[in-house]
C-alpha cells in the first residue's frame, strides 16, 4: 500500500486535490459521489509518522467503501488488478484437426463450450456453498439461497486474456469486487480461491487416473456430479473433433484434455440420466405418394412407411446429388453434380455427410438445413482453395482439381 | 472499585455523550476506560433519494483523565492542571503523529454523590471537560511526577469542540 497509489486512484476516479497540508492531501470528491460541498478526504502525507501506515490503511478503507470495492485493487491499481485476474485464470486453447476448414473452430463449438464452462461453473459454486457452509450459515435455505444468489452475480467468470490467432484465452472469476456484499466474512474468504478450486476440482482432472475420479465419486454425490461434469464432458466428448488444451499464461500448452472413455462417463455421470438421453432412430424411405395439391399440408405417418407399400423402399444409406451452390447469393450452375452420401449417427445425434470423391465430410442436426449446408460448406472451400497463392500440397491439390471439375469455368480465380 | 476508575468510566460515558450530541461515533475500549476514539460520521446522497452516513476519516484519539474540580486553578483566560508527567509525554511523543493523541480533562466535584445527579426529569452529570493538544513549543519536562500545563479557556468540550480539534489535527 503506498500513498501514489492511493492518490493515483482518486486522481482516476475525478478526486481532486484542493490543499496540501502539513501532515494530510485534502482531495474534494467529485460530485456525483452525493458527498456535501465542503467535504474533503484527508490523506496522511507524513511517511515518517509512526501511525502512517496504520491511517493511510483506514484511508483506503473508507475509499473501498466508497466505491465497493476491496482494498486489494485500490492498493494494487487497475493494471495490477488483471495481473492478479490473470494470475488466477484458467487458460484455454480450443483447436480442430479438422483441415477442411483448414484447422478453423466453428463460433458454435467455442460458443458451447464457454457456456458449459460457465454452468459447470456455476453448478459448482451452488454445491461447494451448500456443501461448505450449510450448517455455518444455519441450515437456513433462505439465507444459502440469498447468498448464493448474490456470489454467482459477482463471481462470473470472466475472460480475461485472448489470443485469436489460435483461439487461446483464459478465464477468471472476480472474486474480490464487492466483497462487502458478502456477508459472511468466510464464504468471502472461500470466494477468493473459488478459481484455484474449480481448476483443481473440476478443470484440471485427469480422467484418465483412477485416483482423480475416485476423488469426484467421493466428494460429489450423483446429482451434483451430472450438474458440474456433465456439462464439461460433453464439451470434452464433443462431435466436431476440436481439442481442448489446458495451457500456461503465455497460452504454452500444460495438458490436452483427452476424450473420456464411455467406462469413465458411466462412474462419474448417473447411469439413469445416460438412459434417459432420448435417442432418435432415423431411416431413410423413398416414396411415392399422391398428394392433394389443394391443399397446405401431407399428413403422414411413419406407419404409412413402413406398412408394406409397393411404392416405399427403405434405404439403408442415402444417397443424393446437388446441381447447383448458391455462393455469396448467386446461383451457380455445376457442370457435374457433388455426389454424396448421408447417413444417421444414432450416438451423437447427427446426420452425417460424405462427398466420396474427395473424402469431405460434415455433420448436421437438422436435415432440411443440407442444401444450406452445403452452400456453406462449398463456399469456404471455393474461397479458401481456389484463392490459395504458392504451391498447396497433396491434398490441397486434389481438392482444386475437384472444384474446378464442377465449377462451371470462368467464374471463379 | 475506587473513586478515581469510577470517574475515569463516567469520564468516558461524558465524551461519548457529548460527541453523540454532535453526532460523532465514538469507540470505547471496554477494558481501558481511560482511552476513547471519536470518528466523524458524514452523509452521502445516494441516487434514488437514498442517503447514507458514512465514516469521514476523521478521528479523534484521546486519552482520558478524570480531575477532581477543587484541584482546577484559574487562570487569566485560561485553567491550570496539574497532571502526571508520564500522561503528559505520552501526549508529547504523539504530537508528530499523524493522528495526535488529545488529552481530555474531565473535571468532577470531589463529593462522589454529587457528580451525577437524577431527578423525575433528568438525569445530570456534573462535569466540565476541557482538551490540550501540546503545541510546538511544548517541551518534554524534568519534573519526576507532575507538571503543570495551562489550557485555553475556550478549548472547553461544548458543541463546537471537537470541530476545532479535528481542525487542529487535519492539517
Amino acid at each position: 500500500m503506498t500513498l501514489e497509489k492511493i492518490t493515483d486512484y482518486l486522481e482516476d476516479n475525478k478526486w481532486q486535490l484542493n490543499k496540501i497540508g502539513d501532515k494530510y492531501l485534502f482531495y474534494a470528491p467529485p460530485a456525483e459521489l452525493g458527498f456535501s460541498e465542503t467535504y474533503l478526504l484527508p490523506v496522511p502525507r507524513r511517511k515518517k509518522a509512526e501511525d502512517f501506515n496504520q491511517v493511510l490503511q483506514e484511508t483506503t478503507a473508507i475509499i473501498s467503501e466508497i466505491y465497493n470495492v476491496n482494498m486489494e485493487s485500490i492498493a494494487l491499481g487497475v493494471t495490477d488488478y488483471f495481473d492478479i485476474l490473470k494470475k488466477d485464470a484458467i487458460y484455454f486453447k480450443l483447436s480442430s484437426e479438422n483441415v477442411m476448414f483448414q484447422k478453423t473452430l466453428e463460433i458454435n463449438d467455442i460458443w458451447n463450450f464457454l457456456k458449459n464452462l460457465t454452468t459447470a461453473y456455476t453448478n459448482y459454486i451452488k454445491i461447494e456453498l451448500k456443501n461448505n457452509f450449510y450448517a455455518k450459515l444455519g441450515a437456513d435455505n433462505n439465507r444459502i439461497k440469498k447468498i448464493q444468489n448474490k456470489l454467482i452475480e459477482l463471481t462470473k467468470l470472466r475472460v480475461v486474456a485472448l489470443d485469436y490467432q489460435s483461439f487461446s484465452f483464459g478465464v477468471a472469476a472476480d472474486t474480490m469486487m464487492g466483497r462487502t456484499e458478502i456477508e459472511h466474512k468466510e464464504v468471502q474468504k472461500w470466494r477468493e480461491k473459488l478459481t484455484r478450486n474449480f481448476m483443481s476440482d473440476v478443470v484440471g482432472i485427469d480422467y484418465g487416473s483412477r485416483n482423480d475420479v475416485e476423488s469426484i465419486l467421493e466428494k460429489y454425490n450423483e446429482d451434483e456430479r451430472k450438474d458440474i461434469f456433465e456439462p464439461l464432458i460433453s464439451s470434452i466428448n464433443n462431435y466436431s473433433d476440436f481439442t481442448i488444451t489446458i495451457t500456461d499464461k503465455n497460452f504454452k500448452p500444460k495438458k490436452t484434455i483427452k476424450r473420456i472413455s464411455g467406462q469413465v462417463i458411466g462412474l462419474i455421470l448417473p447411469k439413469e440420466i445416460i438412459q434417459e438421453k432420448p435417442q432418435k432412430r432415423i431411416g431413410f424411405y423413398q416414396t411415392i405418394i399422391p398428394v392433394d395439391i389443394n391443399k397446405a399440408a401431407v399428413k403422414l405417418r411413419v406407419s404409412d412407411l413402413q406398412a408394406n407399400n409397393l411404392f416405399t423402399q427403405k434405404l439403408e444409406e442415402l444417397d443424393g446429388h446437388v446441381d447447383h451452390l448458391v455462393v455469396n447469393e448467386k446461383k451457380i450452375q455445376l457442370k457435374k453434380n457433388i455426389d454424396f452420401h448421408v447417413s444417421y449417427d444414432e450416438k451423437n445425434g447427427l446426420f452425417q455427410i460424405l462427398i466420396p470423391v474427395i473424402n469431405i465430410h460434415f455433420s448436421l442436426k437438422d436435415f432440411n438445413e443440407l442444401q444450406h449446408e452445403f452452400n456453406d460448406q462449398f463456399s469456404t472451400l471455393i474461397s479458401y482453395y481456389l484463392n490459395i497463392k504458392g504451391k498447396p500440397d497433396v491434398r490441397g491439390q486434389e481438392i482444386i482439381d475437384y472444384l474446378k471439375s464442377i465449377l462451371p469455368e470462368g467464374q471463379f480465380a | 472499585m475506587d473513586n478515581e476508575t469510577k470517574k475515569t468510566i463516567l469520564s468516558q460515558k461524558y465524551l461519548e455523550v457529548m460527541a453523540a450530541t454532535n453526532g460523532h461515533r465514538t469507540i470505547s475500549n471496554p477494558t481501558d476506560h481511560a482511552t476513547i476514539q471519536i470518528q466523524e460520521l458524514i452523509e452521502r446522497k445516494l441516487p434514488k433519494g437514498r442517503r447514507a452516513t458514512m465514516l469521514s476519516n476523521r478521528e479523534i484519539k484521546g486519552v482520558i483523565l478524570p480531575y477532581p474540580e477543587s484541584q482546577v486553578k484559574q487562570g487569566k483566560g485560561s485553567v491550570k492542571f496539574s497532571i502526571d508527567t508520564g500522561v503528559y509525554h505520552e501526549i508529547l511523543e504523539a504530537a508528530g503523529r499523524q493522528r495526535p493523541l488529545v488529552l481530555f480533562i474531565c473535571t468532577w466535584p470531589s463529593d462522589d454523590k454529587g457528580a451525577v445527579i437524577f431527578s423525575k426529569e433528568a438525569m445530570s452529570m456534573i462535569c466540565t471537560s476541557y482538551w490540550f493538544l501540546p503545541n510546538k513549543k511544548s517541551k518534554p519536562s524534568d519534573a519526576s511526577k507532575t507538571i503543570n500545563i495551562e489550557v485555553p479557556d475556550d478549548q472547553i468540550v461544548n458543541a463546537k469542540a471537537f470541530e476545532k480539534i479535528f481542525d487542529q489535527i487535519y492539517i
